[in-house]
């Protein structure tokens, strides 16, 4: 399942970076929102950022955009299933205790090539 | 089956046998979900707190979930396997290293975590490949939140159920696909989810384990629908069969009618505190209990209904111990039932205040261990009963299932009856449409794990209860009583 293609760099590259996961976590939680309530969201990176993120995250087919009247709506999808195991990800990495060190993460397995 | 295997490492600054001993620990914020359960030992169910990385609905950050520990090797390896809301195998290794232990924790997960997660990102209910003549039924049940804890094995006991309709023939020929659907022990999202999957896969029936709050939401679109819905939990028992809607769990009265006399006659006492979660099958057993009570002598000193997942009881046990209630009667659900029962038992309060929690079955008291000794529970199944037709269930459970999945308790063991009941009533009908199958469940009898039922012309399930008390490490049943007495 180890994935070469364009596509799944596009989406490595989307879920490579804290503030587009955050984004995405944002979009599960909250009913098409529009791009100025994600970058409300976001106070510390500026409007311009955000639109930079969202396109890759659109780019990665993980978000899509929608049409309402003048404003752009954004929602999950239709690539759901790469954007769930980054949330799974997310999820096992907090699974351990940090201790006094720095805890460190090595993705491995078949799925996660692609991500690692 | 495994389909995501992911692994993180930390280094901790103790020695191994200091790091392993934080597992579990109270505390110890952070380890493995926050993992609590009685003891650190293969079999021991623990109670999981999954960080979400968006809102779940009403707002809460984390996922109450459950796991079991299935190896226990001191300082070396400890391997955990999850039950909900998702399955999978953790195994977490200690290793020796420079000024501490390295752990590493591999998490081997099932593709159902997959589904679970992209369902909570607004996809809808289980979207997997389907075979065109598949007869698809749904079983509504709860894997996360407070009654989340019966969902795996009310979805193995469904799975176990299909498998042996299929390999009899299925229904004329054709197989019963059963889609789980996750209502996360709210209404709401019960009933969107149950809606989308209708709507998209054209369901034959639903069978559901959730709670009578989902049941409210959830049988109002049923009916508008001329969906045939089979619930199967235990519910308040007040109204008759309505269409294509066949409530065929105990009814509250089955529960209480006999129990409370007897848990009375036993222990001597009369004075009793009601408490319970704030919702409809929970107010009907502090009513009917408080009836039954008063009619055998018995009086109420004390009630208390909490919100559903409530699990701070400091204020609840002192005004049990200040009202002098000899006994309790909880009808408090899943963790909010483990909560409560655990800082009863830490209270020392067993030895004095008997109870009597109709809903304690087996998933609730697997957490509890030792800590819900001596509470007595009226139901119509427990794994313990002593026949011949439940051993063999036990073992092809088992044998599917393995040795450590949950037991099957009366609520989680009713999909299996429920299941069955449809395909039976499918065939007699000689086809599985709701309406005609609603017609041919009239009268149908079974003899299953549970005994010998049968479905009477209210639409309710004739079956015997049983009365039990709860050991360190299961039910011992101490009676046997007829439904429909009260």
């Amino acid at each position: 399942m180890i994935d070469q293609s364009h596509e799944s760099d596009l989406v490595f590259r989307a879920l490579n970076d804290a503030t587009r996961r955050a984004i995405l976590a944002l979009l599960a939680s909250e009913h098409e929102p529009t791009a100025g309530d994600i970058a409300a969201a976001f106070p510390a990176i500026g409007r311009t950022a955000v639109s930079a993120h969202l396109r890759i995250l659109r780019d990665a087919q993980l978000v899509s955009e929608v049409r309402d009247g003048k404003r752009r709506r954004y929602r999950l999808g239709p690539n759901r299933a790469d954007a769930a195991i980054a949330f799974l990800r997310q999820i096992y990495e907090q699974s351990l205790p940090a201790g006094d060190a720095v805890a460190s993460e090595r993705p491995e397995g078949l799925r996660e090539a692609k991500n690692g | 089956m495994r389909e995501i295997v992911l692994v993180n490492e930390t280094h901790l600054g103790l020695p191994p046998h200091e790091a392993f001993g934080m597992f579990g620990r109270t505390g110890g914020a952070g380890w493995m979900f926050s993992a609590r359960f009685e003891n650190a030992e293969p079999g021991t169910a623990a109670g999981i707190d999954i960080p979400l990385p968006f809102a779940a609905p009403g707002g809460e950050a984390t996922v109450r979930g459950t796991a079991r520990i299935v190896e226990v090797r001191p300082y070396r390896r400890l391997v955990l396997q999850h039950e909900t809301p998702w399955t999978g195998r953790i195994t977490i290794t200690f290793a020796p290293e420079a000024a501490g232990t390295r752990v590493r924790a591999v998490t081997e997960l099932d593709e159902d975590a997959l589904g679970w997660m992209t369902q909570s990102l607004g996809c809808a209910a289980p979207d997997g490949e389907s075979r065109a003549d598949e007869i698809p039924v749904a079983l509504l049940t709860s894997l996360s939140g407070t009654a989340g804890l019966f969902g795996r094995a009310a979805a193995n006991c469904a799975a176990l159920a299909a498998e042996e309709i299929n390999a009899e023939g299925g229904i004329g020929g054709r197989p019963v696909r059963v889609e789980v659907i996750d209502d996360r022990t709210d209404a709401a999202t019960g009933l969107a989810r149950l809606r989308d999957l209708d709507q998209r896969r054209g369901l034959a029936a639903v069978v559901g384990v959730h709670s009578s709050a989902t049941f409210n939401a959830v049988s109002r679109y049923a009916q508008a629908s001329g969906l045939l819905y089979l619930y199967t939990a235990a519910n308040e028992g007040s109204q008759v069969q309505d269409g294509m809607l066949f409530r065929l769990g105990e009814s509250v009265p089955d529960q209480l009618a006999e129990s409370v006399p007897a848990l009375m006659r036993e222990s001597g006492g009369r004075a009793w505190y009601l408490i319970g979660n704030d919702y409809s099958w929970p107010r009907a057993v502090c009513t009917q209990g408080r009836r039954i009570a008063e009619h055998h002598r018995g009086h109420v000193v004390g009630q208390r209904l909490v919100r559903l997942g409530e699990s701070v009881f400091d204020g609840v046990l002192e005004d049990i111990e200040a009202s002098g209630a000899d006994l309790v009667l909880s009808s408090l659900v899943g963790w909010s039932s483990i909560d409560f029962e655990r800082r009863f038992h830490a209270a020392g309060l067993r030895g004095r205040i008997r109870t009597l929690a109709p809903l304690l079955e087996e998933s609730t008291r697997e957490h509890l261990g030792a800590a819900g000794s001596g509470v007595w529970s009226c139901l119509p199944y427990f794994s313990a009963l002593d026949t011949a037709e439940n051993a063999n269930f036990l073992r092809r459970y088992r044998a599917a299932f393995g040795a450590w999945a949950p037991s099957p308790s009366a609520l989680t063991e009713s999909a299996y009856e429920g299941l069955h009941l449809f395909a039976r009533a499918a065939r007699k009908a000689g086809s599985p449409r709701g309406s005609e199958v609603s017609r041919a469940l009239h009268g149908l009898t079974l003899a299953g794990p549970r005994g010998r039922v049968s479905v009477g012309a209210d639409g309710r399930l004739r079956q015997s209860m049983y009365l039990a008390e709860a050991t360190a490490t299961g039910f011992a049943v101490r009676g046997q009583v007829p439904s429909g007495t009260a």
